[in-house]
């Protein structure tokens, strides 16, 4: 992940957060701060609505009173207390009172509690209305609630009573409003509210005598626990009922008891308010929360973008210039522009590059030169074991054809003879050498790297058991699925060989040697391991160095001529070894060969082996 | 309003009792000279579809107001006088086989069909065989012979019937009759205009014309007799006392109409002691005394007491224990009993509930139903309706009943003139509940200051042929004197 990203990120990460946490706070303060206000504003509509369902009471009474106080009901009253009265003159006249009054039932009784007249069941003429009888001050007593029977059933009411006196006998007007659908709808009720009535007509709940202001509740059923709460404990209770799932459907309902004269529960009203208006509403803020905020995050993921290629900008330029001197460009420098901690890096950068390709150079110079001595040593070293028998050898001759002229032919034919020898291993020491600096360019063909295996191993078995020196124990471990690959046959035989006897030299006192092939994703591992003495790290580290070697007697010319060999294939050459517990070397070739000789890639394999 | 009411009410009552006195003793004794003219103009709630007397139905509700107009019209060969005694008609005597199968009739000389043709056995012959049921009218000589395959003892009170008018049809499809009036205009459940027929043998009645206005609802009327516009209208019975306290003339007949409850013979009302439980429990009392002001008679009677005399015998007071334990004996007791009415009378509406109300004191749930003219029966458990007694004679009366609610075969005898053939009637026809009968109530009529002469029959029907119409000059200040 580049810098220029996780800058990009955390400012982005940050603004989301940030948004999304401004957003949350407005939206829940907004919804909290809605709930009050609809809270409050039922409230205020349920007082309204009580103020208003006292209104009307109090309008019932007043035309109640307005009947009491009228001159004909006086008269009524009059004759109605003589003596044998005639009941029947009176048998319509609460009808017209009612439609006169806009009063749903008008009862016109006789002091005794016989009804005379009825407006909402005009048949009760001449029956007993005992409970108007009572001494109440039905004057002091206002409105009040009843359950009134009709032809259809019973009924709620909203009734007033009034007592037109005439000596000790006189007329009781009782006048009162449905409390019904049309009553509901009549009351004046914001948009959004809506009254329900229950009215309690039999012990149990019944869905049917639920009804609103146009009939027939639907659903009736979702407000039974409500009302059959109240039913049960008499007192104002709120709950929010969901018709469906949809919260903008819910309605959040003021239950309240209606009770009579004596305080006998005779229903239930029921306030609802619609949270619909409350729900669009928070769904607008929420939409715009949303909206705000993914402006917001829109916003500040610009920003960020800005912000971070600008802070990333230097850090990448520099990032590139030390790929460039990692690659090799040591001439590359950051160009510093600014003057903060980042130019500030830019110019260590450049002074630190400059102190580095300096020291390279130096270091150049030194492992040149080093290398000079070490090829001069080396060469010193090969020459002379040569040198010196020819040296003697031609002494020996002069030596020879100066003090004893008959033996001199013998010792002529023994010293050219040794001198031939010694030449040819001059001869060979100069090829080796000459080998070495004229590597030959692979001839590819298809080469079965078991049978090669087995070929090597085959070659070398007499040295394996050979007699004065402790044996070595060839093991193989050759994965049979593995291929030809495309390969020249001798370098690889010989790179094998070099192992080999890399690995029967660092074993004098015998051990296991173990070769072994597997096939690894389009490639062919051959690992040689030895139980021999091992290497440590420095020595790893040095191993494919030309003309290094640990042994007495080596050219240090073996390794670097199998990772010649190995590199020219487009291969791997890895070395795993510990002290005292071996070594092995693992060689991987592909086993298509696609013409791009992979330089380099020993070093970073041997870096990775060798971690 | 309401304010003045009850002074109002006593003045007007005094006013309206002097009045009354005075217009009733004016029209039974008329005091000034008959006058011939002017137009007399009646209305009425009930539609006549037709006027041809064979197509007539046998009973129909407006059977009391197309007696009265066919009467105008139309004479049968026998009538009912107004105390319900046969009397002649067209015919001026009449003799039967002692098997009451032959019948024939001597007709009346002197009279005219509406066009001038005079009235012949042939054209008699003509008009019965066209309504005739179960006869066969021929000529006799000079007179009319109507034969039967069964004996008929009651034929003469057949033939009183309005379907059994004489008449015949003019070229031009007229309808011709005999009666003192001739029919001029005729729009079917509208209108009929009536003009006086000159050659009328009994001679020419002293209006000039008579219009009747049908359909016409009751407060139209009242109204139009306030303002002069009718002369003739209909009076609730509940209203007839009150109305007499206004500025026109109340007459009020006889208890006439009967109102029962019919319950049929299936169904939930079957059980003749829930049926007994609700005759116990109806206090016909309040019925009389208050929704008809006194103007009703409760009875347990079918008959009126004045017609039979023995009307006192069947029990109509209350009795709400004997109601209480016959419901509690029913076995599967109903949960309610729908009562239809006509849903256009008033006062069947306030019986109904009154009913209701008391059948729920003894625990019967009865639920009114107001039901239109169309289908006053369908699918219902009892029905409140009204029966007109159709004249003041017994054996027809009780025949008519009994055709009325389909409960022929309970009479025993064909010949019920008898007052105890009668009673036994009336009590077979009452045996089980099916009837239950609640109240009798009078006919009304408001008459207009300048009606004369206003008679009318026993049972409510009208009498024009002898009404004659103040002139206006002597109505103009008849007024300013009143």
């Amino acid at each position: 992940m580049s810098f220029r990203l996780k800058i990009l990120l955390a400012f982005t990460g940050t603004v989301v957060v940030a948004v999304a946490a401004v957003a949350w706070a407005v939206s829940v303060s907004t919804r909290r701060a809605f709930e009050q206000m609809d809270e409050q504003r039922t409230t205020a509509l349920v007082e309204q609505f009580r103020r208003e369902f006292a209104r009307r009471g109090e309008e019932v009474a007043h035309r109640v009173g307005g009947i009491a106080d009228a001159e004909a009901t006086l008269r009524m009253a009059i004759e109605v207390s003589r003596p044998q009265p005639d009941y029947s003159l009176y048998v319509n006249d609460a009808r017209g009172l009612a439609a006169a009054h806009q009063l749903d039932i008008v009862e016109l009784v006789a002091y005794d509690g016989t009804i005379l007249s009825s407006a909402h069941w005009p048949a009760r003429f001449g029956y007993r209305n005992s409970w108007v009888t009572e001494p109440v001050d039905w004057r002091a007593r206002g409105p009040f609630l009843r359950r009134e029977e009709t032809p259809d059933g019973f009924a709620l009411a909203l009734e007033a009573v009034r007592y037109v006196p005439v000596g000790e006998k006189g007329l009781f007007v009782i006048g009162g409003q449905w409390l019904d659908r049309d009553f509901l709808a009549s009351l004046v009720l914001p948009a959004g509210m809506r009254a329900l009535l229950y009215k309690k007509l039999r012990p149990e709940f019944s869905t049917e005598d639920l009804t609103d202001a146009s009939g027939p509740v639907a659903e009736a059923g979702k407000l039974a626990p409500l009302i059959e709460a109240i039913l049960q404990s008499p007192r104002e209770q709120v709950h929010t009922i969901f018709w469906t799932k949809e919260p903008k459907n819910a309605e959040t309902f003021h239950a309240m008891p209606l009770t009579g004269r004596e305080g006998d529960l005779l229903g239930v009203l029921l306030v609802g308010s619609s949270r619909r208006d409350l729900v669009v509403l928070q769904a607008q803020i929420r939409r715009l929360a949303l909206g705000v905020g993914g402006a917001g995050v829109l916003l500040g993921f610009l920003l960020s973008w800005w912000v971070a290629a600008r802070v990333s900008r230097p850090v990448q330029r520099l990032s590139e210039v030390v790929g460039q001197v990692a690659a090799g460009d040591w001439n590359a420098r950051v160009e510093v522009r600014s003057e903060d901690e980042v130019g500030k890096l830019a110019r260590a950068f450049n002074h630190m590059t400059e102190q580095l390709a300096e020291q390279r150079r130096k270091l150049i110079q030194t492992e040149r030169v080093a290398a000079w001595r070490e090829l001069a040593r080396r060469l010193a070293h090969e020459l002379k074991n040569p040198l010196f028998p020819l040296q003697l050898t031609v002494e020996n001759l002069r030596r020879a054809r100066e003090h004893n002229s008959d033996q001199f032919d013998e010792v002529f034919r023994e010293s050219t003879a040794a001198l031939l020898a010694e030449l040819d291993n001059l001869k060979n020491i100069i090829a080796r050498f000459s080998d070495f600096a004229r590597m030959p360019t692979p001839r590819l063909q298809p080469v079965n790297v078991n049978e090669l295996v087995r070929d090597v191993v085959r070659l070398h078995s007499p040295q394996f058991a050979a007699v004065g020196r402790p044996s070595i124990t060839p093991d193989l471990y050759l994965d049979e699925q593995v291929r030809f690959i495309e390969a020249d046959p001798d370098l690889l035989r010989r790179a094998l060989d070099n192992l080999v006897l890399n690995a029967m030299d660092a074993m004098p006192a015998g051990g296991t040697l173990t070769l072994r092939t597997r096939r690894e994703d389009g490639a062919v591992s051959i690992e040689v391991s030895d139980t021999g003495t091992g290497l440590s790290r420095e020595e790893c580290e040095r191993l494919f160095t030309p003309y290094y070697t640990t042994k007495q007697y080596g050219t240090g010319l073996g390794l670097a001529i199998v990772q010649s060999v190995v590199s020219d294939h487009g291969g791997k050459i890895f070395v795993e070894s510990e002290p005292g517990q071996g070594t092995t070397f693992r060689l991987i070739f592909p086993e298509k060969q696609t013409g791009a000789k992979q330089t380099g890639g020993q070093t970073q394999a041997f870096a990775a082996a060798s971690d | 309003m309401k304010l003045t009411r009850f002074p109002f009410l006593v003045c007007v009552s005094l006013v309206g009792i002097m009045g009354a006195a005075l217009s009733l003793a004016s029209a039974a004794h008329p005091s000034a000279r008959p006058r011939y003219g002017g137009t007399l103009h009646i209305q009425t709630e009930a539609k006549i579809l037709s006027l041809e007397p064979a197509e007539l139905p046998p009973a129909t509700d407006s059977a009391a107001v197309l007696n009265s107009l066919t009467n105008l019209v139309f004479e049968r060969l026998v009538r009912f006088d107004e105390t319900g005694q046969l009397v002649p008609g067209l015919a001026i005597a009449w003799q039967a086989d002692s098997q009451h199968r032959q019948w024939q009739f001597r007709l009346r000389s002197g009279v005219f069909f509406h066009d001038g043709t005079p009235l012949t056995p042939s054209a008699v012959v003509g008009s019965l065989e066209r309504a005739g049921r179960g006869w066969r009218a021929s000529l006799f000589g000079e007179t009319v012979l109507i034969q039967t395959d069964e004996p008929r003892p009651d034929l003469l009170f057949e033939l009183c019937q309005p379907r059994y008018g004489i008449y015949r049809h003019a070229p031009d499809g007229t309808l011709l009759g005999t009666g003192p009036f001739q029919l001029q205009d005729w729009v079917p459940g509208e209108r009929a205009m009536l003009t006086a027929f000159e050659n009328y043998w009994d001679g020419r009645p002293f209006l000039d014309a008579v219009e009747l206005r049908m359909g016409r609802p009751l407060r139209h009327q009242r109204v139009d007799l306030e303002l002069g516009r009718a002369d003739i209208v209909e009076i609730p019975a509940g209203e007839a006392a009150e109305a007499g306290h206004s500025s026109f003339t109340v007459w009020v007949s006889k208890p006439v109409e009967l109102l029962l409850l019919v319950f049929p013979e299936e169904g939930p009302g079957a059980s003749p002691r829930l049926r007994e439980a609700i005759d116990s429990a109806i206090d016909r009392a309040a019925l009389s005394q208050v929704l008809l002001r006194r103007q009703g008679e409760p009875t347990g009677a079918l008959l009126p007491n004045w017609l039979t005399g023995y009307g006192f015998v069947f029990p109509w007071q209350r009795d709400i224990a004997r109601a209480h334990e016959l419901f509690a004996a029913i076995s599967a007791q109903p949960t309610a009993l729908r009562l239809s009415y006509d849903s256009s009378d008033a006062l069947a509406r306030a019986i109904a509930e009154r009913i209701a109300l008391n059948a729920r004191e003894v625990g019967i749930v009865v639920q009114p139903e107001g039901r239109g003219p169309d289908r006053p029966g369908a699918e219902t458990d009892v029905l409140l309706v009204r029966w007109r007694l159709p004249v003041a004679n017994l054996a027809v009366a009780m025949r008519s009943l009994a055709a009325r609610f389909g409960m022929l075969d309970r009479l025993a005898s064909t010949e019920a003139s008898s007052l105890l053939a009668s009673y036994e009637a009336e009590k077979a026809l009452l045996d089980g509940h099916r009837l239950v009968p609640l109240v009798y109530v009078p006919v009304a009529y408001g008459l207009h200051a300048r009606v004369k002469n206003w008679t009318a029959s026993a049972v409510g029907n009208w009498n024009l042929a002898e009404i004659w119409l103040e002139s206006p000059q002597a109505e103009q200040s008849e007024g300013e004197r009143r």
